[in-house]
């Protein structure tokens, strides 16, 4: 088990604009961290208090803290309530990790406040119920009972139908006929109301970027949707990159050769917290550390074809034109750590073409492929870690 | 008797026959004592073996080292390869078998072992649960041994019904093991009563077949075990009937005459083997079941009506067959029967098939809780060589669920139990499309090696196989056509064996090596589910690993519902993966029990 009360730190409202959010501190020195960022006299967060002020220049916001034995987690606790913008309480969490906290796992307050003897197990389980249902968009249960169906349909005409006739060939066809519409429907709806992670391709003009974002458009990825009235200074596409949705924009247009504040400002008022910057310059000049603030950034020396391109250490050569480094560009994009859900359903949806295409001439292939639909569709009924899936079907802060 | 026996197997039904045979090829002295010695592994309902699955398993046994598998080939009168067109890992081989022919077959194979056979019913078992001593015949005969198999199948305190009428018998014909019952009652031993039925057989020239249709037999040369020389050929014929609204009619009519529906027979049946009196019940609106005409021997003449399973009195049982077309003058030579029998309760034996209880006596086939004859056939191979190895004093070896059907099937009778007569299905495996027919052999070597039945011969010839598909195999990967590995190309859905044969120019020579490299494309192609599903089974393990033993009384786990208390007290689970397995305990509960588990070694930590 890891260290029990050491900092840590996460959003604990969802990562999207709000009135308010919530950055919940748990463990040691929870305080005196915040009290460090506020400017705050030392002491002054200790026990149930309330401050009101500035951090770190990030925002203004209230802070209340809890003692140890008081608070949800059972240990020093504090609650930053800050303006509800992604990018405000992403840089608010950064800031409080830079000063030696470290990222919440996923259930981690509720499990310290289980260990901790706040909760009870009963409360666990039930705040656990509580935060899944719903929470995964695919569980849909009319589709769970379909599936259902469709395998008890596949297991009697590969048992019994020779000898006893009780299974027929057309019911199973038109199951996953059904089953393949509703899935599509499904992962339809939910790709429209699913938030993508964000990758921006920022640079100077000229500098290749709407080339390189072609080329990731038609060649690396596969474009899964387009999505006009997405208004923004850029052209943005939302592409499966390695199997993961991601919402890429191309942020042409943005400044000349050396970045003004005012472009600056847009990039920033459109980036949340996470969000990734393909940052491309032939000739290796680095960006404002202003943006880069809260954001993984891939330096990349664009044209390196051309011969007018530097090389620099910590900087990728690409070429849009040769096709140089743009499988590292492709791979940096899709390893954001956001998921979308839309991905699973979609994945659901090519297993089960597969399972019709496999249900003509291999059923037996058919029925393990539709199993794997149904492992994606809910949580298997009954497997793996139990307590450990428990807790982490909270989301982090929660 | 003065012999000094290291194992005794009680019955010499299939389970028997296989568990006396194992045990005698370990090298032990076994003695195999039967009431009936001319009836050896009779087939007491259907003159058939193998199946989906069921056909699966045969191979299994032959792999294994059983003599089941020969023994089918060398009595079979049709072969039919069920679910051919549902993909490879379901094909399900059948033969039609010589009833008389299998009973002699089988007693030629425990001759061969060196078995001794005594003709006898046991009255009751001497010496405490513990250590079981000897057992006393009806007739004072007393027979000591050091190792004891209990494959009493349907006899322990069999009774046979049909229509209003009851008697007692293990099978028609044949006695009940009463004394015996009471004994494992008296025992303490927790037992269940479970049913099952079987058809009538009609005189074969009382039929016009000439209007029904011929079922074929599949021209494959295949057989079940590597050691027959001869594929399987045709040599008798098989009808398809089907029933008439006339029939349905007749038996809704007169359910309350049939000994199930009249309340009379209170063990579990199994579902999936329905009677016809269950068929009508459950799908009113259908008719034309099929009726499958088999029959009993070359010699024989009788037929057995595959489907029509009724325990119905007689008169309304040939009312039924007489509205058969082609059954306007049938006459029934042997009626239908429903037989209820005592088995031991879920949680009784362990992974060796050892009763729990004891240091020494194993249980295989009904008693267990199967049915079927492939299905007592391997457990009986199981208990016999596990008994052997007991009494020889060697460790004990358990075949795993992931790479064989055995593997399933004793895992699921012990962990999960069973409510019905269990048989074996394929989608009973978790790795379905690793558990083929096809590769049996290539997947018991390992466990066969172990368990030490398996001939010295019989490994020379697996492992020469297995040269050959080595080099299938290298050749598949090493191989390139239009730039890419043949292996690779195999993957492809539309890639047959035969043509995976031509693109590596190896065309092949015997139907052995038609076998091996039609098992060689075949784990290709699935290499990759059958990889996952051994991952998957991986983290169940690890996971299920988690000892309950500190568990003393589950009333004070809070955490989980009073439903799963209860079932866990009664049932004792030793591991996370154990109390999964129980039908009361839901995933909430699992739950639960890790958050109990946690909390504790957490408060003993601190």
């Amino acid at each position: 088990m890891e260290q029990q009360n050491d900092l840590i730190v996460a959003l604990a409202t969802p990562d999207a604009v709000s009135a308010i959010a919530v950055v919940r501190l748990s463990g040691k020195g929870a305080s005196a961290v915040v009290e460090t960022l506020m400017k705050l006299s030392p002491g002054r967060l200790t026990g149930k208090k309330r401050a009101v002020g500035d951090l770190a220049g990030i925002d203004h916001l209230v802070a209340i803290s809890w003692p140890t034995g008081k608070s949800y987690t059972g240990e020093e606790m504090v609650d930053l309530m800050c303006h509800g913008s992604p990018g405000t309480a992403g840089r608010i969490v950064q800031k409080i990790i830079e000063r030696g906290a470290r990222q919440a796992l996923p259930g981690e307050f509720t499990r310290r406040a289980w260990i901790n003897g706040r909760i009870t197990e009963m409360d666990v389980l039930a705040l656990s119920l509580k935060f899944s249902r719903g929470s995964r968009p695919g569980n849909d249960a009319a589709l769970s009972s379909e599936l259902q169906e469709l395998t008890s349909e596949i297991e009697g005409f590969i048992e019994f139908s020779e000898d006893h006739e009780i299974s027929e060939e057309q019911k199973i066809s038109d199951l996953l006929k059904r089953i393949l519409k509703r899935t599509s429907d499904l992962a339809e709806k939910v790709k429209r109301a699913e938030i993508l992670p964000r990758v921006f391709i920022m640079g100077p003009v000229n500098a290749g970027k709407s080339t390189m974002f072609n080329r990731l458009y038609g060649r690396e990825t596969v474009v899964v949707s387009s999505t006009p009235g997405t208004t923004r200074d850029g052209a943005t596409r939302i592409l499966n990159v390695h199997g993961r949705r991601v919402e890429i924009t191309d942020s042409a247009g943005y400044g000349g050769q050396n970045l003004d504040g005012k472009a600056l400002r847009i990039s920033e008022n459109s980036m949340g917290h996470g969000d990734r910057i393909v940052w491309m310059d032939p000739l290796c000049k680095d960006l404002a550390d202003r943006i880069k603030d809260g954001h993984e950034v891939l330096r990349v020396c664009s044209m390196c074809d051309t011969g007018y391109a530097l090389e620099k250490t910590g900087w990728l050569s690409v070429s849009s034109v040769t096709g140089q480094g743009l499988h590292q560009v492709a791979e940096f994009i899709s390893a954001t750590e956001k998921e979308g859900s839309s991905w699973r359903l979609e994945r659901m949806v090519d297993l089960i073409k597969k399972a019709i295409e496999a249900a003509e001439s291999d059923v037996a292939l058919a029925a393990e492929i539709v199993s794997e639909v149904l492992r994606e569709a809910e949580e298997p009924v009954k497997n793996a870690d139990a307590v450990e899936r428990a807790l982490e079907r909270f989301c982090v802060g929660k | 008797m003065k012999q000094n026996y290291q194992v005794l197997v009680i019955g010499g039904g299939h389970a028997g026959v296989e568990a006396a045979s194992a045990a005698a090829s370990l090298g032990c002295r076994t003695v195999l004592v039967t009431p009936s010695t001319r009836s050896i592994s009779l087939m007491s309902c259907n003159p058939a073996i193998g199946g989906i699955a069921k056909g699966t398993l045969v191979r299994e046994i032959d792999g294994i080292g059983g003599v089941t598998a020969e023994s089918a080939d060398n009595t079979a009168l049709q072969f039919r390869m069920l679910n051919m067109k549902k993909g490879p890992a379901v094909w399900g081989p059948r033969v039609q078998s010589d009833v008389d022919l299998y009973t002699k077959t089988q007693t030629q194979q425990l001759r061969v072992a060196g078995v001794h056979i005594v003709e006898g019913l046991v009255r009751r078992l001497l010496g405490p649960n513990k250590r079981i001593k000897a057992v006393l015949l009806e007739d004072g005969r007393e027979i000591k041994a050091q190792t004891f198999v209990l494959a009493a199948g349907t006899f322990l305190n069999g009774m046979l019904h049909r229509g209003k009428v009851t008697w007692p018998g293990g099978r028609r014909g044949d006695t009940s093991s009463v004394s015996l019952e009471r004994d494992i009652r008296e025992r303490m031993f927790h037992v269940k009563r479970f049913k099952t039925g079987t058809s009538p057989r009609v005189l074969r020239n009382s039929l016009d077949t000439s209007i029904l249709e011929e079922q074929i037999s599949h021209d494959l040369q295949f057989r079940f075990s590597w050691a027959s020389k001869q594929g399987v050929g045709n040599t008798e014929k098989c009808w398809v009937t089907r029933t008439t609204g006339e029939t349905e009619k007749l038996v809704k009519d007169s359910l309350e005459k049939s000994a199930l529906y009249s309340g009379r027979v209170h063990g579990k049946g199994p579902r999936y083997c329905p009677s016809f009196e269950d068929k009508v019940t459950k799908f009113p609106e259908r008719t034309g079941h099929p009726i499958h005409l088999e029959p009993m021997g070359k010699s024989s003449r009788l037929m057995y009506l595959n489907g029509l399973s009724t325990s119905m009195p007689e008169e309304i049982q040939e009312k039924i067959v007489r509205s058969l077309p082609g059954f306007s003058n049938a006459v029934i030579a042997a009626f239908g029967y429903t037989v209820e029998y005592t088995c031991f309760e879920t949680g009784e034996f362990d992974h060796t098939l050892k009763l729990r209880e004891t240091e020494n006596l194993y249980v295989c086939g009904q008693i267990l809780g199967t049915s079927g004859y492939e299905e007592a056939a391997a457990t009986g191979l199981f208990a016999g060589a596990c008994a052997a190895r007991n009494a020889l004093g060697l460790k004990q070896t358990i075949p795993d669920r992931l790479s064989s059907y055995l593997g399933v099937m004793v895992d699921d009778l012990v962990s999960i139990g069973t409510e019905e007569p269990y048989r074996l299905f394929s989608s009973r495996s978790e790795n379905r499309l690793g558990l083929r027919q096809d590769n049996a052999d290539r997947r018991v070597f390992g466990f066969a090696e172990k368990l030490g039945v398996i001939s010295e011969k019989k490994k020379a010839e697996y492992l020469k196989r297995d040269r050959i598909y080595q080099l299938l195999r290298k050749k598949l990967k090493e191989t390139r056509f239009q730039g890419k590995a043949v292996e690779n190309i195999c993957r492809r859905p539309e890639v047959t064996p035969e043509e995976a044969g031509r693109l590596i120019n190896q065309l092949p020579e015997s139907i052995d090596e038609r076998e091996i490299l039609r098992t060689a494309v075949l784990d290709i192609k699935y290499s990759g589910y059958v990889k996952r599903a051994e991952k998957r089974h991986r983290v169940r393990k690890r996971f299920g690993s988690a000892s309950l033993a500190s568990i003393e009384d589950y009333n004070r786990v809070q955490t989980i519902t009073i439903e799963a208390r209860e079932a866990l007290n009664a049932r004792r689970p030793a591991t996370l993966l154990e109390a999964e397995s129980i039908p009361a305990v839901r995933q909430a509960d699992l739950d639960g029990l890790v958050l109990y588990l946690m909390k504790k070694s957490v408060s003993r930590e601190t």
